[in-house]
């Protein structure tokens, strides 16, 4: 596992014999994962949390069909990405730009540069703000995708089933995300 | 290969999305090119950046609202398969204790859900027509 991000063998739990996914696991296999792309998709911790919420239940009622083992990385993330669109409906917002400014104060599971001095983890937290903003201004389309390659690891195949798109474009639309990400970030002032 | 070509190849070939045949293209222009390596640096950099920003755990007390959720709808299950629908036989209120946040969910899904129970949403969802946890239990 990388950054809580599960290999493939580690997603391919047994299931509890009863043909339901263990609530256990899949807390504990997918809640980080979840919430954090619905945070970076809705900039709202509230919204993220009952979004979460939401798609847990929608994942513990489909285990209950007896669908076995737990469901893929590609599969809940999916099922909390429709979720998100769902919400986006919902309240009518134009899901494309978000105006939530994100907060510095998550806490990362990276482990901090060797070079703690204070002036470089002042600059080095300014560039996590400033990417958080910048991932803002993209549309969903170009977010989402960013998000499910550089966060999840997920590979652009399983990125195409979660978006509903051609493997080739998700491959288009990363490279179009990571130029305007550059692009707003040069637009801050920071030379990424 | 071409810098141009490169470039537009960059996040594949990070992603290890290309063909081999490429790939070993991408690697050979690298060794020869050092405009086009200080380019894959400084996206590599971009990447690390991404990770310490976005990669983070959720808030311990939302995995367990979500656990006692779960649990709950695990333990409501039996009751829900009993009931054969909505009689007038059914007591209202067959209260349980619920966490805070499983009652506010049941709340929001059955504003959403009771509202039309035959969309065909609230079917995918639940897989029945019913909004059954509003019925049952005593929010």
């Amino acid at each position: 596992m990388i950054g809580n991000v599960l290999s493939r063998e580690e997603m391919a739990q047994p299931a509890d014999g009863r043909g339901r996914w263990d609530p256990a696991l899949l807390v504990e296999s997918y809640a980080d994962r979840v919430y954090r792309f619905l945070l970076a998709l809705t900039k709202d911790r509230e919204v993220a949390r009952d979004l979460t919420q939401e798609t847990f239940l929608k994942l513990h009622q489909a285990g209950q069909a007896g669908r076995g083992d737990l469901p893929s990385a590609t599969y809940v993330l999916t099922v909390a990405r429709n979720t998100a669109l769902s919400w986006f409906r919902r309240r009518k917002l134009e899901a494309k730009h978000l105006s939530v400014v994100p907060s510095d104060d998550l806490e990362p599971l990276a482990v901090p540069a060797a070079d703690d001095h204070p002036d470089h983890e002042l600059a080095r937290s300014e560039l996590r703000v400033a990417l958080r903003e910048a991932l803002a201004t993209l549309p969903e389309e170009l977010r989402s995708v960013f998000l499910l390659s550089e966060v999840e690891g997920l590979s652009y195949a399983e990125i195409a089933k979660v978006v509903d798109c051609p493997p080739g474009t998700v491959a288009s639309r990363k490279h179009h995300a990571i130029l305007k990400l550059r692009q707003e970030m040069r637009r801050q002032g920071h030379a990424m | 290969m071409r810098c141009e070509d490169f470039k537009i190849k960059l996040e594949a070939y990070r992603d290890g999305e290309l063909p081999l045949a490429d790939s070993q293209a991408m690697a050979k222009h690298l060794a020869e090119c050092r405009s086009c390596s200080q380019q894959l640096a400084q996206r590599n950099a971009l990447g690390e950046l991404a990770r310490e920003s976005l990669v983070f755990t959720a808030p311990e007390d939302l995995k367990e609202e979500l656990l006692q959720t779960l649990r709950e709808q695990e333990a409501l299950r039996p009751a829900l398969e009993r009931s054969s629908g909505f009689s007038s036989g059914q007591s209202p209120g067959q209260s349980t204790e619920l966490s805070a946040g499983h009652r506010r969910h049941i709340r929001q899904y059955c504003r959403r859900s009771c509202m039309n129970p035959d969309s065909p949403d609230l079917a995918e969802r639940t897989g029945r027509a019913l909004p059954v946890p509003c019925r049952i239990v005593q929010l």
